[in-house]
């Protein structure tokens, strides 16, 4: 079911384009516009069409391992999604960030959470120690303890998205190590 | 009494495009001949933006989508070298400090860019648009690839991603708005 709606939004945005294309060359044949206008109005077309199949194949992808892992959606808004669930017990949150801003702008990066109600206590001496490691296949940017008003979490940040269900399982089991080592009692 | 009938008249669907945008049309050309330098350097730092805020968006980091060369190019050719220098400041150096990311390559960026459009328009400037644009684009390139290869060490599969991918996107530009633009900026 899922392949056959995904096959006919791809028809149906060829169709559309196709359509645009017909449009303006027909205005361009009808002498209303010029060739330089119609050689723009091409490369845009390809451009925006390009950029709508990232997204959209960028987004099925995400969709999937969200399934695969049983997480929730907890923001639907592309192109940063969050899911929700649980494992080992634990309650956690994916976020598939990219900045605008910051000293990492541009990079797309997989932010893991293992998330408390309760507020906790961690030696940041000991979480300082895997930023910038090469961890098996991952690199980790960096993981930090963040307090908000609803909960409080250990932030895990990978560099790149992440769409493997293994990988995600290895940094997640990996944080429940560092959160057992690191936590003061 | 012999009545004439009157044929209805054909609509003439150019005429009617042309009641309808000419105005406009006429008023972004009048704006253009007025101040032709704030225009364009507004307008291309609008779309300097766009390309940037989506490359950031999308996490399209080896990417270099924004048309900020071709617009420098654009300027250095079609308004004044001088002027090609402001917009690169602005969209390098200000824009930058503005959203707090910069750092050295902000003024590598800002001399290759500036350089390279300033150069390239200064020796073939009376040829084809392909043909300056795509001179510019090499010389920022080699430029780059120099810069991050040798100065500050870099991972070499990022810089030449991002060497690639400044040279492919100028090079569509160029070919692509280059005649629009020239002919909008040659008003």
């Amino acid at each position: 079911m899922e392949k056959k709606q995904t096959r006919i939004i791809e028809i149906l945005i060829v169709a559309a384009n196709l359509a645009i294309i017909a449009f303006v060359v027909n205005l361009y044949l009808r002498k209303i516009i010029i060739l330089e206008v119609l050689l723009a109005s091409f490369f845009c077309n390809v451009l925006i069409l390009s950029l709508g199949f990232f997204i959209f194949y960028q987004y099925q992808r995400l969709k999937k391992l969200a399934k695969e892992l049983g997480f929730k959606y907890i923001k639907s808004s592309f192109p940063h999604p969050k899911y929700e669930g649980h494992y080992k017990s634990h309650w956690w949150q994916l976020h598939f960030v990219s900045r605008e801003t910051g000293d990492k702008w541009g990079m797309p990066m997989t932010y893991i959470k293992l998330q408390w109600k309760e507020p906790k206590k961690f030696d940041e001496y000991k979480l300082h120690k895997y930023n910038d490691r090469k961890i098996g296949m991952s690199k980790i940017v960096e993981i930090k303890y963040i307090v908000r008003d609803s909960k409080n979490y250990l932030l895990l940040k990978r560099a790149w998205y992440t769409f493997n269900k293994k990988k995600i399982y290895h940094l997640m089991d990996l944080l429940l190590k560092i959160a057992r080592e690191s936590e003061i009692k | 009494m012999v009545q004439i009938e009157q044929k209805p008249k054909k609509k003439n669907k150019a005429a009617e495009f042309l009641k309808k945008w000419g105005l406009p049309i006429l008023g972004i050309l009048l704006l253009i001949k007025i101040n032709k330098t704030y225009f364009f350097l507004i307008l291309f730092s609008i779309l300097t933006y766009i390309g940037k805020y989506i490359r950031g968006m999308f996490g399209l980091k080896l990417v270099v989508l924004d048309p900020l060369h071709f617009c420098a190019i654009m300027v250095a050719k079609h308004i004044g070298l001088k002027e090609a220098i402001i917009l690169v400041a602005i969209n390098t150096i200000i824009v930058d400090f503005a959203t707090q990311i910069a750092s050295d390559g902000t003024f590598a960026n800002f001399f290759l860019f500036g350089g390279s459009a300033i150069f390239s328009v200064a020796i073939l400037g009376s040829t084809n648009v392909v043909l300056y644009s795509c001179f510019a684009a090499l010389l920022y390139s080699i430029g780059y690839y120099i810069y991050r290869a040798f100065v500050p060490t870099q991972p070499s599969f990022e810089v030449v991603s991002k060497c690639i991918t400044s040279f492919v996107f100028t090079f569509l530009y160029s070919s692509f708005f280059g005649p629009l633009f020239g002919l909008l900026m040659g008003v």
